[in-house]
């Protein structure tokens, strides 16, 4: 398998807090890898940096969705992420636009391919057909998401009056939408009950293995990331103290340490 | 360090009352008695005029103490009001009354009733213009009114100096106020909400300034008279009555035209990606939203309409001055954008009209338009604080029988 991510000597400091320190690691085409570590290790920070919310002190991201061609995240501003790279996130604490109904919510997803069909604005406001084709296979698309994720009857409620499950799992759809290359889940299983985590589990090997979505997420559900992570890397104070597969970082004396205390270990 | 009032009384409705009615005042206070104007070239206060201010604060002390006094059972009452929930059927039909009744009107009505007709519609669709900035992608515009002025005095100045026709001038009022929201929206939407809201105040009141200052071409303080009437295709120059009666028809035209393009716009994907943006423009960065773009875009559509409005407003006048775009008319019409429901075409015409028809229906009552105003508006908020019209229709509707969508 090749590297789709492929992050290099990252850091990333706000004055003089160093919040994440020379990480270097890659996420392989079609796989699932997970990022673990005690609170404030910098986890959402380097997701942060990779979606190009923050802007990187130092280190190359560059994206290899097809071996010839390589995208330098860098270069990128952030909606280009999302756009032309098409790494797609969802946040720790869920952000939906949550007056709009859910199907909404899975159209914005579709935003730059809706746009463009509509020649901003100008063949939507005339109709034209060109336009009301590219609407109904949005639609269609939207739909398809929803009802993978079991949310085909609540497609015209307004998002913010899901419970809290279901609004998870419309982030994730929301994304899926706009067809990602790279999906990078913050804490995709916080709050959830043990039923919904199992689905949850269910479903992301369902996007890697059978849709071909390359996974990054944040978990501390161990249960989750123990089970479906082909890869999985620590972060401790913002370094990198451990990476490999769910076997080996088990057992590696300094994640146990790190996560135990010093007598475990 | 209000200590040595009695507890008793700090803690009753007649300190609340009392504390929101020292607020309202002062907060109203630099708006309606500290007003700029032009004093033989020179800036000075405005006379103090307290009346009007007197009123409002007056106005918002009674609808305090209507809040507070009113019986319970009254409240909720209020509170549960259904929403202007109609069918689809049911607006169509109403829509289709609506404008037969509003061409039949100039039949049945009289020139002052027509003047006012008009007066309303050019209103109405101005708020619906703000209506996209501030309803839908959310960017409080406390400057809306300085692209209308633009759009009124491109026409005035074009059409008196330089002879330019009504209808050549039309485009330019449109491209002139969106050229002028491009170079002021493009370094300010970067700014978060309470920052553009300032900035864009600061904006309206320079234009308002140039406009009196800059003597030499806008005619300063004394405005621009004698604006030439625009005919259509040689209709509306015989008489007053038949020139009133194609004013009324253009400016009904054009509030049909505006209704649309929102309506349309707002189905659209640029219309969703601005209500994405007002809901949370972080999530609609991650989706690949350019943020400024989609609010320039907002800005700009927004500013087209105020233009356009203003070069109607401009030729039905036929006079212009800076007088008619002051801080408080921004006011007036975010009045009418909230007071009819964020996003809500009919809430905010129905606002509107109520806004602008009340005090010219009735004369004396026009004195007491502050007073009324400052009333409703605290009712409003506390009772409907989200409008007359609440309810949010979504641009798109799953309807899983068919599978078929509707916009």
């Amino acid at each position: 398998m090749s590297n789709l991510l492929t992050v290099t000597d990252l850091s990333m400091a706000f004055g003089g807090l160093v919040a994440v320190d020379h990480i270097s690691f890659a996420v392989k085409l079609g796989s699932i890898t997970a990022m673990i570590g005690p609170n404030g290790a910098g986890k959402t920070t380097v997701f942060n940096c990779v979606t190009r919310f923050y802007t990187p002190t130092s280190g190359q991201m560059v994206l290899t969705p097809e071996p010839e061609s390589a995208l330098d995240l860098h270069t990128l501003s952030p909606y280009k992420v999302a756009k032309k790279a098409r790494v797609l996130r969802t946040f720790q604490n869920i952000r939906l636009f949550g007056q709009m109904s859910v199907l909404e919510n899975v159209l914005i997803g579709q935003h730059n391919l809706l746009m463009r069909a509509s020649s901003c604005s100008v063949a939507g406001l005339l109709n034209l057909k060109r336009y009301r084709t590219a609407e109904k296979d949005a639609m269609d698309l939207a739909m398809g998401w929803l009802e993978i994720m079991g949310l085909t009857e609540d497609a015209n409620r307004p998002a913010a009056s899901l419970p809290y499950g279901a609004q998870r799992r419309l982030e994730i759809a929301r994304c899926l939408a706009g067809r990602p290359r790279l999906l990078c889940l913050d804490e995709p299983a916080a709050g959830l009950n043990p039923k919904e985590s199992l689905d949850l589990k269910n479903l992301l090997k369902t996007l890697c293995y059978q849709h071909g979505i390359t996974i990054f997420l944040i978990e501390h559900d161990m249960s989750v990331v123990m089970e479906i992570s082909d890869h999985i890397l620590v972060l401790d104070y913002g370094r990198l103290l451990a990476q490999g597969t769910p076997e080996a970082v088990r057992t590696h004396p300094d994640v146990i340490r790190a996560y135990l205390g010093e007598d475990a270990a | 360090m209000l200590s040595f009032l009695p507890p008793r009384f700090l803690a009753s409705s007649y300190a609340k009352i009392a504390g929101w009615t020292l607020v309202a005042a002062v907060i109203l206070f630099p708006f309606f008695v500290l007003q700029a104007v032009d004093h033989n070239g020179q800036l000075s206060l405005a006379p103090m005029t307290y009346r009007p201010y007197v009123l409002a604060v007056l106005g918002v002390f009674l609808g305090l103490c209507a809040v507070f006094f009113l019986p319970a059972p009254l409240r909720a009452l209020g509170q549960s009001c259904p929403d202007f929930a109609v069918s689809d059927v049911q607006k169509k039909g109403l829509q289709v009354l609506l404008v037969v009744g509003l061409l039949l009107l100039p039949l049945v009505s009289n020139r002052a009733e027509l003047d006012l007709a008009t007066v309303v519609l050019l209103s109405v669709a101005l708020a619906w213009g703000m209506t996209i900035v501030v309803g839908y992608a959310g960017l409080l515009d406390l400057g809306y009114i300085a692209f209308y002025a633009v759009g009124a005095y491109t026409y005035a100045l074009l059409s008196t100096d330089y002879g330019v026709s009504f209808w050549v001038a039309l485009p330019l009022c449109a491209l002139l106020p969106a050229a002028l929201a491009f170079c002021v929206g493009f370094p300010i939407l970067r700014l978060r909400g309470d920052y553009f809201a300032i900035v864009t105040l600061g904006f309206a009141e320079i234009v308002r300034t140039l406009l009196i200052n800059a003597q030499s071409i806008t005619g300063g303080p004394n405005g621009v008279a004698e604006i030439p009437r625009p005919t259509l295709l040689g209709w509306g120059a015989a008489d007053l009555d038949e020139r009133m009666m194609m004013l009324y028809v253009l400016a009904l035209a054009w509030a049909v035209v505006v209704y649309f393009v929102m309506r349309r716009l707002r189905v659209l994907p640029l219309g969703r990606a601005w209500e994405a943006l007002r809901e949370d423009d972080i999530a609609a960065r991650s989706l690949g939203v350019n943020v400024h773009r989609m609010k320039l875009s907002a800005h700009m559509i927004g500013a087209m309409i105020a233009g356009i409005c203003g070069a109607f407003f401009a030729a039905k006048q036929g006079f212009v001055s800076p007088e008619s775009f002051t801080f408080l008319d921004t006011a007036f019409l975010l009045a009418m954008v909230v007071l009819g429901g964020m996003g809500s075409p009919w809430g905010v015409a129905l606002a509107a009209t109520l806004i602008v028809a009340l005090p010219e229906v009735s004369r004396s009552f026009a004195d007491y338009r502050m007073l009324f105003f400052g009333m409703v508006m605290v009712l409003v908020m506390i009772f409907r604080p989200r409008g007359f019209a609440t309810a949010r229709r979504p641009s798109v509707v799953y309807k899983p029988a068919s599978g078929e969508k509707t916009s």
